[in-house]
């Protein structure tokens, strides 16, 4: 059922509770996302560890919370990165994470799509 | 304060010891030593000889006791006063309800 | 009956649990949806805030019950709004957990620095935060439940203190409507809480002499009042109808020992000041020794008897001492306060050290002020652990004093002026009972007698006195003349009055009114012998009384019109004619 990227179980159990809501739910993630990834982006541009670190700190509750295994280890990654007050790599970080969301969103759309 | 309490062989006899400063804070302590103990028909020997103080509830305290163990017909005797102690008692004239043996 | 089934439980744990109203605050939108519909779904409601500054806006507007805070937010960090929301809070319990997903140590002690109460992380799990959520809310439910009872203490608290100041100013005008502001008497009583264990009462006689009485109750507070209350009715009542000390005594004993529950009872000393007859008379109980100190001598008055409300009226028992007590002298009475009272080392004021001031003090003088002062200065500002209550009575003669007693025994103006009784005591009832209060009482029953009953209680109490102690019982007045006669005097009186069998004394009064004032006439006779009062008669002057010294006659002589003797002797007949005053004065 589950695998690196999406935990099934989880995402089948969230459609449980939220119901009708299900499919609101993942579009209200795919709009927060873009502002999420935009934080993570200006913080690199302004040369802001600390802004950086807690954009990807605020994508990585989403993930965890929709089950995305792989988002949120990426997130993880940013987070920790910016907290040593480092920047570096931290391009690639936003790179990966962009990689990531664009592999996931065929998955999700087909979850929206089952609802 | 500490009251611990023992019981001759036969159970006709209850000795209560009372340790340090007899006063309110003995109240429940006091009355937890002899109630169940079977009335009128015990004696009763409260040991005063590590006892320093004695209050007004203290005396309150025997008249209860006394009560308890049958009021006229008990049989109550405090052993061991100190002088101070035994003051307390002469001054309340304790010694025409309980039998008082230095 | 309602029947509780475990169900029944269940629910109801449901039912505390339900219409909770939980703040959520959390920047990240899809996070807040879910934890915003698995709230709703416990049966919770919910009001959600975008950052820490809504959060702080809407708890002052919904005043929610739980708070749910992410940690990082913009505008307003969770930290700082879970400050101002517990500011906020004030004495509420608000149960503030934070989401987070923060896992080291420093941020997660910066939570609970800022108030928090704990953690959820994400992803979120249904079954911990139902059982979060409860658990709080079982917390915030016991704060309140203990801030209520809390307010109901403080509230009761307040309430006793105010029915305490009502009952004690009831207290106070039963307890010091009496004589303690006569010159006679010094006192200190030092209120230990709103109520003070110890009573201090005082009241003129109706023959002139002062009754005072020194109580001291165990325990503080109202207990020691209730008992008071009586006492006061009883000692105010009794004295102003001219009964006798050991009456008052043991009628208050009784009192006191239905009233008060075992293992209560009263410390007292009675004392009886015969002004005239610069004689003392004490009743003392459980309460420490006392001073009578005549010129530089000291005598010490022990207590010898149980306190009062311990023995049934049959185990009571009322001998007092009796003693001479001259002008000038001084009785001094303490409560154990003064002697237990501690300074700052624990040390008490004891025995001793107030011994040493009776010693050391110049012949006559008064010692109240010193003794007083040496308590007060050895206590320091230490708070005194008992009442101290301390009293200096100085014999003087009853014109020195006010009395102000006759204030409270104010005459109406009706009542009966033409009437005529026969009061005859026998046997058993000679020697227990004191017939004197009970005519006294009917004599006063005429309005414009009552401002004179100093004399006419002298008068009957003389008559009956003279009836019952020389006619009966044979007693010799002239054994009285020194110290040691005069307690064998009343040792001898009360052995005999023990054997007195098949005697009686009858008093009879007459009282009518004319046109100026009125006659009371009153005749008392005994069954004894008489005695050889010879040609004397109304006419007699005084000399030829003077043999009798002792029988009180040349008294009854100045107070009445006429005095007449009968029979053997045995039977006295008085004249006492009143006029009523002028107008205007």
């Amino acid at each position: 059922m589950s695998d690196a990227r999406l935990n099934r179980q989880m995402l089948a159990e969230l459609r449980a509770v939220m119901e009708d809501e299900f499919t609101l739910l993942l579009e209200t993630f795919f709009a927060d996302t873009e502002q999420r990834l935009d934080a993570i982006q200006q913080g690199l541009s302004e040369g802001n560890p600390e802004a950086f670190s807690r954009a990807c700190h605020s994508l990585k509750g989403s993930a965890s919370n929709l089950g995305l295994e792989l988002l949120r280890a990426l997130c993880k990654k940013g987070e920790d990165l910016g907290r040593q007050g480092s920047l570096e790599g931290a391009a690639e970080v936003i790179a990966q994470i962009r990689a990531e969301l664009e592999a996931l969103a065929p998955l999700l759309r087909a979850e929206m799509a089952t609802s | 304060m500490s009251i611990t309490t023992s019981r001759s062989a036969d159970g006709s006899e209850l000795v209560i010891s009372i340790k340090g400063r007899f006063d309110f804070s003995s109240h429940q302590a006091f009355r937890d030593a002899y109630e169940g103990a079977g009335g009128a028909d015990v004696n009763y020997k409260i040991d005063m000889s590590e006892t320093t103080y004695l209050d007004s509830s203290a005396l309150g305290m025997l008249l209860l006791l006394r009560d308890y163990a049958g009021g006229d017909k008990a049989h109550i005797q405090i052993v061991n006063c100190n002088s101070d102690v035994r003051k307390i008692l002469t001054i309340s004239n304790f010694e025409q309800l309980f039998k008082i043996v230095a | 009956m309602k029947r509780e089934s475990p169900d029944d439980f269940q629910s109801e744990g449901v039912i505390a649990n339900r219409n909770l109203k939980i703040l959520i605050a959390d920047d990240n939108l899809t996070d807040r949806m879910i934890l915003q519909t698995l709230v709703k779904k416990q049966g919770h409601q919910v009001v959600t805030a975008v950052d820490g500054q809504e959060a702080v806006e809407l708890f002052e507007v919904e005043s929610p019950d739980i708070v749910l805070l992410d940690a990082l937010m913009p505008r307003k960090d969770g930290f700082e709004a879970a400050r101002l929301i517990k500011d906020a809070a004030g004495e509420q319990l608000i149960p503030i957990i934070f989401l987070t997903s923060l896992s080291d140590a420093e941020s997660l002690a910066k939570c609970l620095e800022a108030g928090g109460d704990d953690f959820l992380s994400k992803p979120y799990n249904p079954v911990i935060l139902r059982a979060k959520i409860n658990a709080f809310n079982r917390m915030r439910q016991m704060h309140m439940t203990l801030q209520q009872q809390r307010d109901q203490i403080a509230d009761h608290n307040r309430h006793m203190l105010h029915e305490q100041q009502v009952a004690k100013s009831v207290f106070d005008n039963v307890a010091h409507n009496g004589s303690l502001s006569a010159p006679n008497i010094k006192y200190l009583l030092s209120p230990l809480s709103v109520f003070n264990g110890d009573v201090l009462l005082a009241c003129m006689k109706p023959s002139g002499g002062m009754h005072v009485l020194l109580g001291d109750f165990t325990g503080h507070g109202l207990p020691a009042a209730i008992g008071a209350m009586p006492m006061a009715e009883i000692f105010y009542g009794m004295t102003r109808k001219g009964f006798a000390l050991t009456d008052i005594i043991r009628e208050i004993n009784r009192k006191l020992k239905v009233i008060l529950p075992v293992g209560f009872f009263c410390c007292a000393c009675m004392v009886d000041l015969c002004l005239d007859q610069e004689e003392v008379e004490i009743w003392i109980g459980g309460l420490p020794e006392f001073v009578l100190r005549r010129g530089s001598d000291i005598q010490m008055i022990k207590s010898n008897h149980l306190p009062l409300g311990i023995l049934s009226s049959e185990g009571f028992r009322t001998n007092t001492y009796r003693m001479e007590m001259k002008y000038g002298d001084r009785l001094y009475m303490w409560s154990d306060g003064i002697i237990e009272a501690a300074n700052a080392h624990g040390d008490m004021f004891g025995d001793a050290r107030l011994m040493q001031l009776f010693k050391s003090a110049p012949e006559g003088a008064s010692l109240y002020e010193k003794i007083r002062e040496d308590v007060l200065s050895f206590i320091g500002d230490q708070q005194a652990s008992d009442d101290l209550t301390l009293i200096e009575l100085t014999m003087m003669p009853s014109e020195d004093l006010i009395e102000e007693g006759k204030d409270n025994v104010r005459a109406s103006s009706i009542g009966p002026r033409d009437w005529k009784f026969s009061y005859e005591l026998r046997g058993e009832s000679l020697r227990d009972f004191d017939p004197v209060p009970v005519a006294l009482n009917l004599v006063m029953e005429v309005p414009e007698l009552r401002s004179r009953s100093g004399e006419i209680y002298t008068i009957i109490i003389e008559l009956y006195s003279n009836a019952l102690e020389h006619g009966l019982l044979g007693m010799d007045s002239a054994m009285k003349s020194t110290s040691d006669g005069f307690m064998a005097y009343y040792k001898l009186r009360e052995e005999r009055l023990n054997h007195l069998e098949g005697q009686f004394v009858r008093i009879q009064a007459d009282h009518q009114p004319h046109a100026g004032g009125g006659v009371l006439r009153i005749q008392v006779e005994d069954s004894g012998p008489g005695f050889d009062y010879g040609k004397t008669d109304a006419k007699g002057n005084l000399e030829d009384f003077s043999k009798f010294s002792g029988r009180g006659i040349p008294l009854l002589r100045k107070l009445c019109r006429s005095v007449q003797y009968f029979g053997s002797g045995n039977c006295v007949y008085v004249e006492f004619e009143w006029f009523k005053e002028a107008a205007g004065s």
